[in-house]
């Protein structure tokens, strides 16, 4: 039997449902049309674009955890102009292209939508409105009237393009965020961004990211992005990117059975590099035929019924 | 451990060690080494790196100018808040390192020219030991903007007396050594011939040598920066061409070098932004 692991999402066609997050690799134009040829890969997550460039935080921006990582890079990213720029020297992409951005009032989510949906090589567009250490930002992510007012305006000016809204875990409402976002207009979820987390060095007793407050990737975040998949899977029927911990083709499943159509991955590739994308879709691939199963759809929100 | 958790070799080497300066050297008037007593950094190979945390202030990368079995050393020219921080730091002061991190110089025999500029001679300091114990035939040059920028010549003075290298110094301004650039003493070695080069410095020195040596088909590794933030290859800031300095590098060959194209031509700045390197 012949499993296909193609899968839609939002109206775009993917290889696989394998997704690179935003944040990961995502800087250089360059390197992001070479990770999209990546076999394995279904599509890819620039970093996080504002309107005007952003240095980011100091160092300590990251913290190795037995379990992930703590960062607190503060957005650092070279605005959009200058990425679109970017884009047009990259080279052609072989998946589709999801160019992630934020903005701190709504004029600014506007104008920054507009501008990256005009460009030919962007495929989808995809609002961060969850970075948990970016004052400005964080704070929109669970309010859910906050949340339908950013997703409205960005959907004004996508120009027809799919709208992605990544969303925050730290709130007890993601599901209600996530009604909120859909009813606005949100052609998908990203399901979730990073836990609001901390460190602190025992020597020096003080916190290790000079921003204090970074957010939690990896493993430990599993269980929680799961549980967001899984509320988020009953409450909208658009379809959902799970994102927060994956690190194996059985992670890749348990998020599917929850309600992901498709799934991110972050720190892993960060970790072992873009050759975990085929490793993965083989992974996929091999248990949806022990299951008897053609088609990745066939299990999306399994675990429900 | 299981396969889905983080390494614990990967771990070690990321945890912040709080340790005191054990030895400051003043190298030249803006210039320090700072030995370090980290027993996990000591395993640095010449081209690797440390990030070194000065609390309060920043955490940067520091390639490794000395190794011995229980101390790291790094040589800091205070050009930033940082650097001009480290400069000031005394033995007893805290600081804090990750590492080592990156890939560092390939370490063969043969005739082996090793070309500095400034304040990239630190880690060539190191790499010269490490040729010199496998055998290498090795020639050192070392270029300055005056003399008062110097560093290290004495010891590689002593090293050149003692008949274990070949030494050639020059200053841009003729106050110590020749007058001349590092280029232009590397370029008439590189013609009478060499096995391997490697450089380190500002990055027109670098995309000199490296043009000469595609010219001549001479292999060549160089060490470049790249503006690093969390060091191990997540964020992807210090990106060049398609390569991150702090996974892939900073140490790269000559293919690379030029597949990375922008070497001595461009470089991002903190947010991501090319600019032109002047």
């Amino acid at each position: 039997m012949n499993v296909d692991l193609g899968i839609e999402l939002a109206g775009l066609n993917l290889r696989t449902p394998l997704i690179l997050a935003s944040g990961i690799l995502g800087l250089s134009g360059r390197l992001l049309a070479e990770v999209s040829r990546v076999e394995g890969v279904g599509a890819v997550t620039t970093k996080s674009i504002g309107l005007n460039p952003r240095d980011g935080y100091p160092n300590p921006t990251i913290v190795v955890l037995p379990y992930g990582f703590i960062n607190s890079m503060g957005l650092p990213n070279p605005g959009v102009e200058s990425f679109l720029k970017e884009l047009d020297e990259a080279g052609s992409f072989d998946s589709p292209l999801i160019v992630s951005f934020y903005g701190y009032s709504l004029d600014e989510i506007a104008e920054t939508a507009r501008m990256i949906a005009k460009h030919p090589r962007v495929s989808a567009l995809e609002l961060n409105v969850s970075c948990p250490h970016v004052s400005g930002i964080s704070e929109i992510g669970f309010k859910p009237e906050l949340v339908a007012e950013a997703v409205s305006t960005a959907k004004k000016y996508v120009g027809g393009k799919p709208l992605f809204v990544k969303l925050s875990p730290n709130t007890h409402l993601v599901s209600e965020v996530a009604r909120a976002a859909a009813e606005a207009g949100a052609d998908g979820i990203t399901a979730v961004n990073t836990v609001k987390a901390i460190a602190i060095d025992t020597e020096l007793c003080r916190p290790i990211l000079s921003g204090v407050y970074g957010g939690l990737s990896g493993p430990a975040l599993k269980p929680i992005a799961l549980r967001c998949v899984y509320e988020i899977y009953e409450e909208v029927d658009i379809p959902i990117i799970g994102c927060g911990g994956v690190s194996s083709y059985l992670d890749v499943v348990e998020f599917i059975l929850a309600g992901a159509s498709a799934v991110a991955l972050g720190s892993i590739i960060a970790l072992k590099g873009v050759g975990v994308f085929r490793e993965l879709a083989i992974g996929l691939s091999g248990y949806l035929e022990r299951k008897g199963v053609r088609r990745v759809e066939e299990i999306v929100g399994l675990s429900h019924r | 451990m299981s396969v889905y958790l983080i390494d614990e070799v990967f771990l070690e080497r990321n945890r912040r060690r709080i340790v005191g300066i054990a030895r400051r050297v003043d190298e030249c008037i803006d210039t320090v080494s700072l030995y370090i007593p980290d027993r996990l950094a000591s395993n640095s190979t010449p081209g690797q790196f440390l990030m070194v945390w000065i609390p309060g202030v920043d955490e940067i990368p520091l390639s490794v100018s000395y190794v011995d079995d229980t101390m790291v050393g790094v040589t800091v020219r205070g050009i930033g808040e940082a650097t001009r921080r480290l400069c000031s730091l005394q033995p007893g002061d805290m600081i804090g390192v990750r590492g080592p991190l990156g890939r560092g110089f390939t370490v063969r025999r043969g005739r082996s020219l090793v070309v500095g500029g400034g304040i990239g001679v630190a880690p060539l300091r190191y790499l010269v030991y490490r040729l010199l114990d496998v055998g290498a035939d090795v020639c050192v040059v070392f270029g300055f903007r005056d003399k008062p920028h110097t560093i290290f010549v004495d010891e590689m003075e002593r090293l050149s007396l003692e008949k274990l290298i070949e030494f050639h110094v020059a200053t841009e301004d003729g106050s110590y050594g020749l007058k001349a650039t590092a280029y232009d003493i590397a370029s008439s070695i590189i013609h009478e011939g060499v096995d391997m080069v490697y450089v380190c410095g500002p990055e027109a020195l670098i995309r000199r040598v490296l043009l000469l040596c595609v010219e001549e088909d001479i292999p060549m590794e160089a060490s470049i920066e790249g503006y690093m933030k969390c060091g191990i290859g997540i964020c992807g800031s210090c990106v060049r061409g398609v390569y991150l300095v702090c996974r892939d590098g900073p140490v790269f060959d000559r293919d690379k070098l030029v597949e990375i194209g922008e070497i001595g031509l461009r470089r991002r700045g903190a947010s991501g932004v090319m600019e032109p390197l002047l």
